[in-house]
């Protein structure tokens, strides 16, 4: 035994070989600023998700000046917009000189509830009105896409962790139960694993969907989206973790725990589950995009969240007409989003497997 | 003489094979009195710790016992519930295995997995548990108990790991300890000092021991009696003394032999 230096856990020496590569504490730090958007949404958009202006109907991202008309540096500010038809009846945007909204900090906007307890109304940055702000465009109703973005990551982020939260914790019970019992106990629980299996994702998913009323209300879709998810994520798991339960379960400190007589529950949670965590958490890390799909998927084809709530799903269903996408490429930009977060939780879970796999041993 | 403390009797262990059952064991009988150390002393494959996981109903699901009693204080274990078996391992009857290292969960701190044991079967409080893991390093004299119940199992050395073991199988005050061959995996001298610590152990806790080996030393240095297991039988027992000076099976025979070479 080493004296001079104390010995590291499992997850003292993950982390070790976790930081080590760049690539994945970037996208960890990309997946936190996200998330702490996500809390902090309502304070650092300018705007609520619902507030609307039509006469900024798929206006453009704004130009943020920096300097006047002098050429000097100034306060950064918008010009106002006004806009025009051209030959085929379509708005087009421009520039009014006259008038100027410098961007201020902390100015009085929408009211909202502080992580969801300090009643305020000031937000991070914005232009007093009647001017507007959109960094990065309107929508249909002229409602801020940025505002938007920053809301809708709120929904989109959290049914990815909490749908894979409920999913695993079955999948663990489950797959750990069969695997550990086999026998009839096995059977009976891989055959219903199996039904839920048998049927495609998507189509359960709707056919889920469509069991219940079509007219809920957003909180309960919500919770309806994640509860549909988890139902199907279970299945997968439970079946990896009862084959590796399987093979640890003739490990010959299950045999020491049951002759130390352990309670059967004490031996799955502790001398078996933890041996599949590696595993486990790679799969949570890579599981959670499919969440996020998922709801995207849901909410693009109308089944999900519904206007004018936003998720990135829901705004993304506007990007599905060619004519928006010519007219307002802006309104793709939830996609990226998605695009970034499937990419950082894949990248990030990647390097958790090499940095949890009991196998590789860390010197140093 | 006091009562017997577990009772073999008639004991025949079948494993299944593609071609039919073979046996394993054959009409085996062994008892073993309070306080004393009883070995059963056998060839390799012989079945010796089969006949150990039998005694705690942990047989592999391909092994079938079709005949005998295992009597514990007078009560069949092999007719007990499933639920009071468990309850009765590692409280009145534990064993030690012949591989700590693969005994222990390697992912896991030796005092946590100690822990375990005392925390199942006993209802120390919380706060005092860790207390109680180093009484029990420090009972099977491991110097530093702190230190070693927060190593995992890979970082002590195979003398130290035996004694986490034994402390683990002492841990709930068990009337019975099964081990199965504790000392073959050791050097001559950490051997010496853990058959020492075994006789102290013994006369502190009143324990008995059942000692599964093929190691005749180990056998002539600690049991009270002896019972040589050969093909699946029981071909001679005895006080360990008497059998060794006078065998008669041939088995017995070639074994002291080999020894005396």
């Amino acid at each position: 035994m080493n004296k001079d230096k104390k010995p590291l856990n499992q997850f003292q020496a993950g982390y070790a070989v976790f930081v080590r590569n760049r690539w994945a504490v970037f996208c960890l730090i990309v997946l936190g600023l996200l998330y702490t958007t996500a809390i902090f949404a309502d304070f650092l958009s300018p705007y609520r998700y619902d507030n609307e202006d039509r006469s900024y109907s798929f206006c453009p991202p704004m130009k943020v000046h920096w300097k006047n008309e002098q050429g000097a540096l100034s306060r950064p500010y918008v010009y106002a917009t006004s806009f025009s038809f051209n030959e085929v009846h379509r708005r087009i945007y421009l520039e009014d000189k006259a008038q100027k909204f410098f961007i201020r900090l902390l100015p009085k906007g929408d009211s909202y509830r502080l992580l969801g307890v300090i009643p305020w109304d000031r937000h991070l940055f914005g232009v007093d009105s009647p001017g507007r702000l959109h960094l990065w465009g309107a929508d249909s109703r002229g409602r801020d896409l940025f505002s938007r973005i920053f809301w809708g990551a709120r929904i989109s982020l959290s049914i990815g962790i909490i749908g894979v939260a409920i999913s695993f914790v079955l999948g663990l019970l489950v797959g750990g139960m069969a695997g550990y019992y086999g026998g009839r106990v096995d059977n009976v629980l891989m055959r219903i694993c199996e039904m839920f299996m048998m049927v495609p994702g998507f189509y359960l998913m709707l056919a889920l969907r469509a069991a219940f009323p079509p007219h809920l209300n957003s909180f309960q879709v919500y919770l309806l989206i994640i509860v549909i998810f988890s139902f199907i994520g279970w299945a997968s798991l439970a079946r990896v973790i009862r084959g590796m339960s399987m093979s640890l379960k003739e490990r010959e400190y299950v045999l020491a725990a049951k002759a130390m007589g352990l309670s059967d529950i004490r031996i799955i949670a502790t001398h078996i589950l933890p041996h599949t965590m590696s595993y486990s958490i790679i799969a949570i890390m890579l599981s959670i995009p499919g969440y996020i799909m998922g709801e995207s998927a849901l909410s693009l084809l109308g089944l999900g969240i519904q206007d004018p709530y936003a998720s990135w799903g829901n705004l993304l269903s506007e990007a599905m007409g060619i004519v928006s996408i010519q007219l307002a490429p802006w309104i793709l930009l939830p996609g990226f989003f998605i695009f970034l977060t499937v990419i950082c939780f894949n990248v990030v879970g990647d390097a958790l497997r090499d940095a949890l796999d009991p196998t590789l041993k860390v010197e140093g | 003489m006091s009562e017997v403390l577990l009772d073999i009797r008639g004991l025949s262990i079948g494993l299944q094979q593609e071609d039919g059952v073979r046996d394993l064991l054959r009409d085996v009988s062994l008892n073993i009195l309070p306080q004393e150390t009883v070995s059963l002393l056998g060839g390799s494959g012989g079945g010796k710790t089969s006949l150990g996981l039998a005694i705690l109903g942990l047989l592999p699901s391909a092994m079938k016992v079709h005949n005998g009693k295992i009597l514990f204080l007078g009560q069949d274990l092999l007719s007990l519930q499933r639920s009071s078996l468990r309850r009765l391992r590692g409280k009145e009857i534990s064993m030690i295995f012949q591989e700590p290292l693969s005994a222990f969960n390697p992912v896991f701190r030796i005092g946590d997995q100690i822990a375990e044991v005392v925390q199942e079967h006993t209802d120390h409080p919380r706060a005092k548990i860790m207390d109680r893991v180093c009484t029990l390093l420090d009972m099977v004299e491991i110097p530093e108990p702190r230190r070693v119940a927060s190593a995992h199992p890979h970082q002590l050395s195979a003398g130290l790991r035996q004694r986490a073991m034994i402390a683990q199988a002492i841990a709930a005050s068990p009337k019975v300890i099964i081990a199965d061959e504790p000392t073959s995996n050791l050097d001559v001298t950490v051997q010496a000092r853990i058959i020492e610590l075994f006789a102290k152990l013994k006369k502190q806790l009143s324990l008995s021991l059942l000692l599964i080996t093929h190691d005749l030393g180990l056998v002539k240095a600690m049991s009270d009696r002896v019972f040589i297991l050969y093909e699946g039988r029981i071909v001679e027992q005895g006080n360990t003394q008497d059998v060794l000076s006078h065998a008669h099976h041939d088995f017995t025979k070639r074994l002291i032999t080999t020894i005396s070479l």
